[in-house]
């Protein structure tokens, strides 16, 4: 049989056309015992490469088809393979190398470093664009010798072979001779090889296909490095000799190259590094009780027997399943983010253990909220501990060198992500290859829902509205859709986790291939699943727009932040009124919809509300039982007897994860280690079988119990409508604490708390014009940038929240300073004089109002700044080209909102402002004007199309539901190229406190007014 | 059209021009070219082999997707 040991998998990007899956199983079709992978300087496909071939029965070799610089021509290609556990480190080592010395171009390993590493590796002399074949096929048979006894001697005789490739390219033939009669001079051996690219032939056409888009050409054009053939596929022993009929015994040379490699993959269990302990301090675990016991006097006074044992278990915990090194770690990083003056706020499942509330980890008492310790960890658990750290965004930097300054940079590597193709970037990047005009394509890919997989498309072509509407060609676009079909969740490049680390005790080289991200961070090429599987430590440094906001708002306010009252009435007054806009967590239509019923009046409310709003408790419909048990409008029931402890607080509905897990327990016997395997696996499971099959584990357990299978099915029905994403009590708990004191901040400091807000941006759930419009509605005045007053950023001036010279489209930092330093400005000429600004930044300037206070005629002023004289005779512009222009230079509505040009001929039309609209009767029907706000098309349980959005006019926001007869009729008003501002006819809808409007018809304002407008959306 | 004998491995051994026998056949180099795959006609394979005849002429002869054999070169 033969062994293919030169193949490429999707992780070759762009040069690989099958699945780990496909390639395994046609391997073992054709009773092939083993299959390498060598993908181009990556190692990132091998963990699904290693379990597609266990799934297949065949043994998987590990290696790459690395890049090296040639001493007498251009970078070549060597095939290398990992013998053993040694070689992995050393290829892992050598890609490494050939990255990180050429950060910004192409990865090439040296002459040097393929030294160092050579002699434990297995060596090919490679493909066409190997140092030997390329002599070879250009007639240079010495330079062929010289390089081939060079490369033996660098891997030794008998781990160098001259590779034969089976591709049957023109040349093959005269190649195959040429090489056979080296390896007889050299007395060198021979392996063939396909230079596999796809499973089999039927996949010719996805490379192709790829290789386009990798090499940015059109499939109608004569391109380099398109493949002619179709013979670069999984060949069968008989194909492989019929091709290499000069060196037939080449293709038995490849089962006994496979014999030599042994699986070598990975393993870094146990490679976190030990925590360096202060003199006089025997053992990690000593000092973590040590710095528990002093948080622990920190956060409580003193010790009582039920902390004192719940400290116990958890540090026997943490010393069993070997975490001591990494909890110590953690809590040094977070120690010296505080003492750094870096913000910081622990959540995740951490917030479930009362160690990590001592450490200072967390601001959650796990203890006084009874939290279950094994959502974070426990005995038996394999997946490590999960302590996600948030900073301060402007300063998660600082926090992640000080990782690197602790442990070497050889140590410490940022987490990869594979960014894999999903339906917007299927339609652009296939579509182009297959030559389809990118103004179609880009119309198209805009109107795709971001949730649609590239193997959606044809359901969202068919489905979706707007995208119905479009003409498109149907010929090209089927073939885009079948390849689309294909390569759904193809990894298209490698990205960087938001904030993962890994910190090993080896340098991380070993472990995983390293390469520069593009913004000069070291990233290893393992996403977060294969650094779990292959047992890497992750530390979850991220970063968190709203804590840099806080930062900013409690400076300027002097609000003590640790000790916000949590039982202030005029912030849960504003919580009922559901006008939380601006804060943290609560101010998304779903939230304000819910606060308006739930009528929350305390901490707890917002903590629940935070976890209500998540895929689990919506699909699983738990959001409105909890809100009538709460409002005491429906009886408390419990899915079993002696669940009233776990399920008591949120009313008998299960809200958050740790209650999934304590009722696996409770009812079927399940350990805490099982119990968090079924909570995971549950999230994970996509299939109903899949699901059916964990219930009947879970009914058999319980039924083991004496639970009768009756009861035992209710129960799994209700843990099954859980069965997706959900938060942990603790995350909502830490987010929802977070999320009141922001609230607590839009009451109490508002002004401080909107510009606070517009200093971070781009975060929260809605634009900046809505803060905008928010601000001026509680009667916050807002004033344009001013060069004689205006601050860099955005600030408090006299109690207006006064935008900053930054905003201005064109300022940057130097800018801002140059106006900031010459002061006062008496006139145009003398800021023109004084500045030395350029004039593109000062017609900026003057467009976006910011010379107002010298010439309030801005066509005078543009004038001006020109070099030109004053002329008194100049008009201004009209008021809405005023508007328009300011709006251009802003990004911002800040004088006034557009929809006040409209207002009069609005009236006359009976058209009514959204607070007209919310305080209408209900049911009654009504038209309301607005500037549409985050319209999304969230993918609902029954499949149904539903719009939400949010109108916002002068006074404030209106939620709208678009129901999916509406949305068909109307798509182009809502999601069309010019979609801005519309009208909504419908009817108003009371929720609780306050009211939607049900729309019935959707319509643009110039077509619904039949009248133009100068004015353009925002960023358009 | 040409009438063309394969060996046992599948490849040409003599082939039948007119009136005249070229044969036997030394194979020089073979290889194979994939039609364009994203024309509604397109997709077959094209399988060519460079081969010498006795007398030391070279040719190129092409089996096409369908069977057939087509002389699609000469040299002389």
């Amino acid at each position: 049989m033969a062994t293919h040991l030169h193949l490429h998998g999707p992780f070759s990007h762009l040069d690989g056309a099958s699945s780990a899956a496909k390639l395994a199983a046609r391997a073992a079709s054709l009773g092939q015992k083993a299959l390498a992978i060598t993908d181009h300087n990556s190692l990132s496909g091998i963990g699904e490469f290693a379990k597609a071939c266990a799934q297949s029965g065949v043994r998987p070799i590990i290696g790459a088809e690395v890049t090296v610089a040639n001493p007498s021509g251009a970078p070549c290609h060597l095939t290398l393979l990992a013998p053993d556990q040694t070689g992995y480190r050393h290829l892992s080592q050598l890609i490494s190398a050939a990255h990180l010395e050429r950060p910004r171009g192409q990865p090439m390993a040296s002459q040097e470093a393929l030294a160092a590493h050579a002699p434990y590796l297995i060596g090919l002399s490679g493909c066409r664009r190997g140092e030997v074949a390329s002599h070879l096929l250009a007639g240079r048979w010495n330079q062929a010798e010289e390089a081939a006894s060079r490369l033996m001697g660098l891997f030794g005789r008998g781990r160098f072979f001259l590779e034969q490739e089976v591709c049957r390219l023109p040349g093959d033939r005269p190649l195959q001779r040429a090489t056979r009669d080296l390896g007889q001079r050299l007395r060198l051996k021979r392996v063939a090889t396909s230079n596999v690219h796809y499973a089999d032939a039927p996949d010719f056409w996805l490379h192709d296909l790829l290789t386009c888009i990798q090499t940015r050409s059109r499939v109608d054009d004569l391109a380099p490095g398109r493949p002619m053939n179709d013979w670069q596929f999984v060949q069968s022993e008989a194909d492989m000799v019929r091709g290499l009929s000069d060196d037939p015994d080449a293709v038995a040379m490849t089962d006994r190259v496979a014999d030599m490699c042994e699986m070598a993959l990975p393993d870094a269990s146990q490679q976190f590094p030990a925590f360096p302990l202060p003199p006089g301090v025997s053992s990690a675990r000593t000092y973590l009780r040590q710095l528990t016991e002093q948080g622990a006097t920190w956060r409580y006074g003193q010790i009582g027997s039920r902390l004192r044992q719940r400290i116990d278990e958890e540090l026997s915990v943490i010393d069993q399943t070997q975490f001591t090194d990494y909890m110590l770690a953690v809590a040094e990083i977070a120690g010296w983010a505080r003492k750094t003056k870096i913000r910081t706020s622990g959540r995740g499942s951490a917030a479930d253990s009362v160690v990590a509330y001592c450490l200072g980890l967390t601001d959650i008492d796990a203890l006084a909220r009874d939290l279950p310790f094994a959502r974070f960890l426990s005995l038996g658990r394999t997946d490590p501990p999960d302590v996600d750290l948030d900073f301060d965004a402007d300063r998660r930097e600082e926090v992640a060198a000080h990782v690197v300054q602790r442990y070497g940079q050889d140590h410490v590597a940022a987490v990869a992500t594979y960014v894999r193709l999903e339906g917007r970037m299927a339609i652009r990047e296939i579509g182009k290859a297959l030559g389809l005009p990118a103004a179609e394509l880009d119309a198209i890919a805009k109107r795709i829902p971001y949730y649609v997989g590239a193997d959606g498309l044809r359901d969202a072509l068919s489905r979706v509205p707007e995208l119905r509407q479009m003409k498109v060609e149907t010929g090209r676009i089927e073939t885009l859709l079948q390849a689309a079909e294909r390569l759904a969740d193809w990894p298209r490049h490698l990205g960087t986790h938001l904030g993962g680390l890994v910190v090993t005790a080896c340098p991380v080289a070993e472990v995983m291939p390293l390469q520069m991200a593009a913004k000069g961070t070291v990233l290893g090429q393992f996403d977060k699943r294969d650094c779990e599987a292959f047992g890497l430590i992750k530390i979850d440094l991220l970063h968190l727009r709203t804590l840099s906001a806080v930062d900013e708002a409690i400076t300027v306010s002097q609000v003590p932040w640790e000790t916000i009252p949590d039982d202030d009435p005029s912030t849960f007054r504003r919580l009922r009124r559901a006008e939380t806009v601006g804060a943290f967590q609560l101010e998304s239509p779903a939230q304000r919809a819910l606060h308006r019923r739930m009528k929350g009046d305390r901490l707890e409310d917002v903590i629940a509300a935070t976890a209500l709003i998540r895929p689990g408790p919506i699909k699983g419909d738990m959001v409105a039982p909890f809100v009538r048990r709460r409002l005491g409008k429906e009886a408390v029931t419990y899915p079993a007897p002696g669940l009233e402890d776990v399920l008591g607080r949120t009313y008998g509905v299960v809200v958050y994860q740790e209650q999934v897990l304590e009722i696996a327990v409770r009812v079927a016997g399940f350990t805490p280690a099982e119990a968090d395997r079924l909570r995971r696996t549950m999230s994970r499971a996509r299939s109903k079988a899949e699901m059916q099959s964990l219930g009947d584990v879970f009914c058999a357990r319980a039924a083991e119990r004496g639970v009768e299978r009756k009861a035992a099915e209710e129960i799994w029905q209700t843990l099954l409508g859980y069965a997706s994403y959900g938060f942990a009590e603790g995350h909502a708990a830490a987010f929802g604490l977070i999320g009141y004191r922001t609230l607590y901040l839009l009451e109490h400091h508002s002004a401080v708390w909107y510009a606070a807000l517009l200093n971070h941006q781009p975060m929260g759930y809605y634009p900046p014009q809505t803060l905008i419009t928010e601000a001026r509605r509680r009667g916050i005045q807002v004033r344009l940038p001013d060069v004689n007053r205006s601050e860099p950023t955005w600030t408090i001036q006299d109690g207006a929240l006064s935008c900053g010279l930054l905003q201005v489209r064109g300022m940057g930092t130097k800018e801002a300073e140059l106006v900031l330093a010459n002061r006062p400005y008496r006139t145009v000429w003398d800021l023109v004089e004084k500045s030395r600004l350029l004039p593109a930044a000062l017609r900026q300037l003057v467009l976006a109002g910011a010379l107002d206070g010298l010439v309030p005629n801005r066509r005078q002023a543009l004038w001006q700044v020109e070099g030109q004289a004053a002329m008194a005779d100049l008009a201004d512009f009209t008021p809405e080209r005023r508007l328009s222009q300011e709006m251009a230079a802003l990004g911002l509505a800040v004088s006034a909102h557009p929809l006040s040009f409209f207002r009069a001929q609005l009236e006359q039309a009976g058209v009514l402002r959204t607070d007209q609209a919310l305080c209408a009767p209900h049911r009654m029907q009504v038209a309301v004007a607005g500037v549409l706000v985050r319209p999304h098309r969230p993918p609902t349980r029954s499949g149904e199309r539903v719009v939400f959005l949010c109108l916002e006019d002068e006074r404030g926001l209106c939620d709208v539901t678009v129901p999916e007869a509406v949305y068909r009729q109307d798509a182009d008003a809502i999601f069309g190229p010019d979609a801005w501002m519309v009208v909504v006819e419908g009817t108003v809808r009371e929720v609780g406190t306050g009211a939607s409007l049900d729309a019935e018809r959707v319509m643009a304002l110039t077509a619904y007014l039949n009248r133009s407008s100068v004015l353009e959306p925002l960023g358009g | 059209m040409v009438q063309v004998r394969c060996g046992e491995n599948g490849e040409p051994a003599a082939f039948v021009l007119g009136q005249t026998t070229y044969g036997p056949l030394w194979v020089e180099d073979a290889w194979s070219y994939r039609e364009p795959w994203w024309q509604t006609d397109g997709g077959g394979r094209r399988q060519i082999y460079r081969v010498r005849s006795k007398a030391g002429h070279l040719f190129d002869l092409c089996k096409m997707p369908e069977g057939d054999w087509r002389i699609s070169r000469l040299f002389d």
